[in-house]
């Protein structure tokens, strides 16, 4: 008897082929399904409930920014502000592309709350500052929006925990684990380093930033925390919490073994200027300035791109102990954590750009 | 009874405040982080010639010639400016109340060189930004006051003044609004509150420059100034031609603010309250009150500074401080004014 | 007439003022009818108006701030618009109607504000300038208030030190706009007699006044203001009578003689009796 136009063995075989092919299209879903209703606890003791894998991440500042582009680069909406040509060379293209959102927060806020929502936004991401300000901010735009808002610590100690936790939260654990990886054994290695100095090897170092380089980074501030990390001396001992302004008598009555500049006019004059030229470290031709590409390798903005400068200083300020060679060291790191390898050149003229011109 | 017990004799008045700034700048000379005790700091002064070559290595000698002695010069000279300033205005405008700041010279440098800190200028370039902002903001405000039809012509500019420098002060809200916060915000923040932490000594020969050319047409005039005191109708009447001298006073005060603004950033309060210390010791007339408000302006910036260096590891900016001490000044002595029938 | 006489008579019919068919006013528009009034040496032209009828407009057309609508002013028979500010001073003295200053003076120090329109830029007054200034003084009678403040000064006494600062200039004419306005009667007296023994020596004086009895005290000639924004100028036996201020301040003035013999102007019985 003839029940239909196809065989037993062809109607087994689309059963099958049904069936897996639920199987493969269930496997995401079912992933996402069992993400689903995450319960997330961000670093300012805050519960936030994430039904799925979160999309579409808006940055709520600079170092958020830098966090979720090195996390997850597919899942970010735009920038803070808009990158310049030279900034996005060394990033992907098309994540370097994204449009300009404005700050959420910090320092002023000029995004507007509106764009957050018509942009589809599934999270807002925030890495900084964790004082009750910030976590008031982050409930009151949550409210206001309905979009769930996470807030992370900065600080430098705490990278690998806001790595493993922002990871978590943007679903990409297993990234995280990769960039959580690289920081500890650079932190780990920078620990032995500092270990092999004796306390008069570790060089002093004066922060001079902005276009008089008065203002400087305290000892013990947020900016500042590079040097300590590199087992340098920051001269600036004034006990203020984080930037404050020094004379130049300060400077001269220190007498830094090295200078760290941030600002290029500052640091182009920094051989013609009756002060500054006199120092026995410009003289020595030992003042470098902070590269700021593709974001700044110090502080600005102070976030995870301040391991490139961890690795850059380190054999700046110990060249005898480093035993890396810079170059590579660099292209590779850019590549581990930007996601694109940057060519030899582009590092060359990085690295050309921060000594002083003979 | 009163009236002789306040006026001081005028010269004696003159003559001790001189050697009291003399006596200041030589102390303020042996104030600072670097070790440098006064006897040191007399013999460098005495002998200014090093032996030989100039060892750049000679630090005591660089920190006297490079650092001290043009910060403390600096904080004399913008201190007996802005008193300048102050007197002059309060001259054009007929009003105790007048600031070197009325007409938007400091809006106007604030925004040239939050500008120059924001396109990323050397300090050179912002400080000549700041400079030839501040002389426009009052050439503009000029124009606008001459043009605007009212009658009196001190209100009209005046009121350019106040809205010049309003709009003014919103674009450099508006540059803030746009700076990187990490890297541009706090230099701008940091400029404004005012320095005179990098005085160079080219910075001290520009200042001292332009504020001796902003100096001249008041001094020239410290005389026939006294006659703004009357109505329009009276001076034109004494024979003398108020345009012409309401100009000269207000460009000589603009080019002494501007420079002092440029050289050390915003600083209030000296412009209005000196001179009004000064009027209260030597009486009201122009010739006496400016030469005093400048000896007493510099006395009031180089404390200050002295101060601002000294009291904290790191800087106190002396707009901070003058703000401090200038506003229960000003009280004081306005309790103690009495009312003058105009 | 011999030299002397001659010339002592040519001095007093000297013209100081000449005004030539004068429109004076704002935005075109004239305040009174035109106006030709002389002025000699050594004589006193009060003008008489009610108030806001334009006085003080007058006195600014005649000093050169207000440019005049038609007709010209001369001032010893040059026109005023030749003149630069410098020539001008040494015409014309002004003494305003509350004379202040921004800032308090000594008197001493406002006295001499009348001698700086001589000074050339970056001159300090000179020997010449402090004797004329503590002569004037002396002529005035206010020496004791030389190094008193204008605020501790009475009405009238900072109207005398105006009058002092205006006599400093050394111009040959005063104009005084209501010199008797804030005063007492003791002190208007006394101003009128300042004024009538300035005018003995030569001065020539215009002032306004809002009492008729100051025109019979000091002045040679009357300019009045009459309803309608005609005026009327003549000596002023002529001017100062009844019928005439009757219809400049529209109420009935009568006259009276003193026992001495001189006049008095008053307002007549009032329209409605006092209770």
């Amino acid at each position: 008897m003839r029940t239909s136009g196809y065989s037993t063995r062809s109607r087994r075989g689309f059963v099958r082929a049904g069936l897996v092919a639920t199987a493969l299209l269930a496997g995401p879903c079912a992933r996402d399904a069992l993400a689903s209703t995450r319960r997330i606890s961000d670093d300012a003791e805050r519960r936030i409930d994430l039904s799925r894998i979160p999309r579409r991440v808006f940055p709520a500042g600079a170092p958020a920014a830098v966090f979720v582009y090195c996390l997850a680069p597919d899942q970010l909406v735009g920038w803070p502000r808009a990158l310049r040509a030279d900034e996005a060379a060394l990033l992907l293209p098309e994540v370097a592309d994204l449009p300009e959102l404005g700050r959420l927060t910090g320092r002023g806020s000029t995004a507007k709350l509106e764009g957050v929502l018509a942009l589809g936004t599934d999270l807002v991401v925030d890495v900084g500052s964790i004082a009750p300000t910030y976590a008031s901010l982050a409930d009151q735009v949550q409210a206001q929006t309905g979009v769930p808002y996470l807030l992370f610590d900065g600080r430098f100690e705490h990278t690998t925990r806001t790595l493993q936790r922002l990871g978590a939260a943007l679903g990409a654990e297993r990234r995280a684990e990769v960039l959580a990886t690289g920081v500890q054994s650079i932190l780990d290695e920078m620990a032995e380093l500092r270990a092999g100095l004796a306390a008069d090897d570790r060089p002093r170092v004066l922060f001079a930033r902005g276009p008089t380089g008065l203002a400087t980074a305290a000892a013990g501030g947020l900016n500042a925390e590079v040097f300590d990390v590199v087992g340098a001396v920051n001269v600036a001992q004034t006990g203020a919490p984080n930037l404050s302004l020094i004379s130049l008598e300060q400077v001269v009555d220190w007498q830094p073994d090295w200078i760290v500049a941030s600002d290029a006019a500052f640091f182009s004059q920094l051989t013609r200027h009756p002060v500054w030229s006199s120092l026995p470290a410009v003289r020595a031709g030992r003042a470098v300035l902070a590269p700021r590409l593709p974001f700044g390798w110090f502080d600005a903005p102070p976030a995870l791109n301040r391991f490139v400068g961890v690795v850059w200083l380190a054999a700046v300020l110990h060249p005898a102990r480093i035993r890396y060679p810079l170059a590579e060291r660099l292209v590779a790191t850019f590549e581990w954590l930007y996601h694109r390898r940057p060519t030899q050149a582009q590092i060359d003229s990085l690295l050309a750009q921060t000594r002083l011109p003979r | 009874m009163g009236v002789r017990a306040i006026r001081l004799s005028w010269g004696a008045l003159t003559v001790s405040l001189v050697v009291l700034l003399a006596v200041a700048m030589l102390s303020a000379l042996g104030v600072g982080q670097y070790p440098l005790t006064l006897p040191q700091v007399l013999q460098m002064l005495v002998s200014p010639l090093a032996d030989g070559p100039r060892d750049a290595g000679d630090l005591p000698r660089t920190v006297l010639w490079q650092i001290r002695l043009p910060r403390v010069c600096a904080s004399v000279a913008v201190g007996a400016a802005l008193a300048a300033s102050g007197v002059a205005l309060q001259s054009v405008f007929r009003n105790p109340l007048a600031a070197p700041d009325l007409l938007g010279v400091s809006a106007g440098a604030a925004l040239g060189a939050v500008l120059g800190i924001f396109l990323g200028w050397n300090i050179v370039t912002i400080q000549a930004a700041a400079f030839a902002g501040g002389l426009a903001a009052v050439v503009v405000v000029h124009a606008v006051g001459t043009v605007l039809p009212l009658h009196d012509r001190t209100l009209s500019l005046v009121l350019a003044g106040i809205a010049i420098g309003s709009m003014l002060g919103a674009l450099i809200a508006l540059v803030k609004t746009v700076a990187d916060p990490y890297s541009q915000l706090p230099a701008i923040t940091f400029w404004l509150l005012g320095s005179f932490a990098s005085i160079t000594p080219t910075d001290l020969a520009l200042l001292l420059g332009f504020g001796v050319v902003g100096i001249v047409p008041l001094a020239l005039m410290r005389w026939r100034a006294d006659a703004l005191a009357l109505s329009d109708d009276e001076i034109h009447a004494i024979g003398l031609r108020l345009p012409v001298m309401r100009a000269a006073l207000i460009a000589g005060a603009t080019l002494a603010t501007s420079a002092s603004v440029a050289a050390a950033g915003i600083i209030g309060w000296v412009g209005l309250v000196v001179p009004h210390a000064a009027r209260m010791l030597v009486g009201a007339s122009f010739s006496r009150v400016l030469p005093v408000s400048m000896l007493m302006g510099a006395l009031l910036m180089l404390l200050i500074d002295t101060l601002g260096r000294s009291i904290a590891q790191s800087e106190v900016p002396p707009g901070v401080l003058t703000a401090l001490v200038g506003a229960p000044v000003l009280f004081a002595l306005m309790l103690r004014r009495r009312e003058v029938p105009v | 007439m011999s030299g002397p006489s001659q010339t002592r008579e040519r001095l007093r019919t000297q013209e100081l003022l000449r005004t030539r068919e004068l429109v004076f006013g704002y935005a075109g528009r004239g305040l009174t009818s035109p106006i030709d009034l002389v002025l000699h040496r050594g004589e006193i032209i009060v003008v008489l108006g009610p108030n806001g009828s334009g006085k003080s407009t007058l006195f600014r057309t005649l000093l050169g701030v207000l440019p005049p609508l038609h007709g010209r002013v001369e001032w010893s028979g040059r026109e005023l618009s030749g003149l630069s500010a410098r020539e001008l001073a040494m015409q014309v003295a002004w003494v305003p109607q509350q004379p202040g200053a921004a800032f308090d003076f000594t008197v001493e120090q406002y006295v001499m504000l009348g001698r700086l329109g001589r000074l050339a830029a970056g001159a300090s007054p000179g020997s010449a300038d402090r004797e004329a200034v503590a002569q004037v003084i002396a002529r005035l009678g206010i020496e004791r208030f030389r190094e008193r403040t204008l605020s501790r000064m009475s009405g009238g006494e900072r109207q005398l030190a105006a009058i002092a600062r205006a006599l400093a200039q050394q111009a040959a004419t005063l104009v005084l706009d209501e010199p008797t306005a804030s005063l007492d009667f003791g002190n208007q007296g006394r101003v009128l007699d300042t004024l009538c023994g300035l005018s003995g020596e030569g001065l020539g004086i215009v002032y306004a006044t809002h009492d008729p009895n100051h025109a019979l005290r000091a002045g040679n000639r009357a300019l009045v203001y009459l309803p309608g924004g005609r005026t009327d100028f003549g000596p002023v036996a002529d001017m100062v009578v009844p019928e005439r201020l009757s219809s400049v301040y529209g109420v009935e003035v009568e006259a009276a003689y003193t026992a001495g013999g001189r006049v008095v102007l008053s307002l007549a019985a009032a329209a409605v009796p006092v209770r």
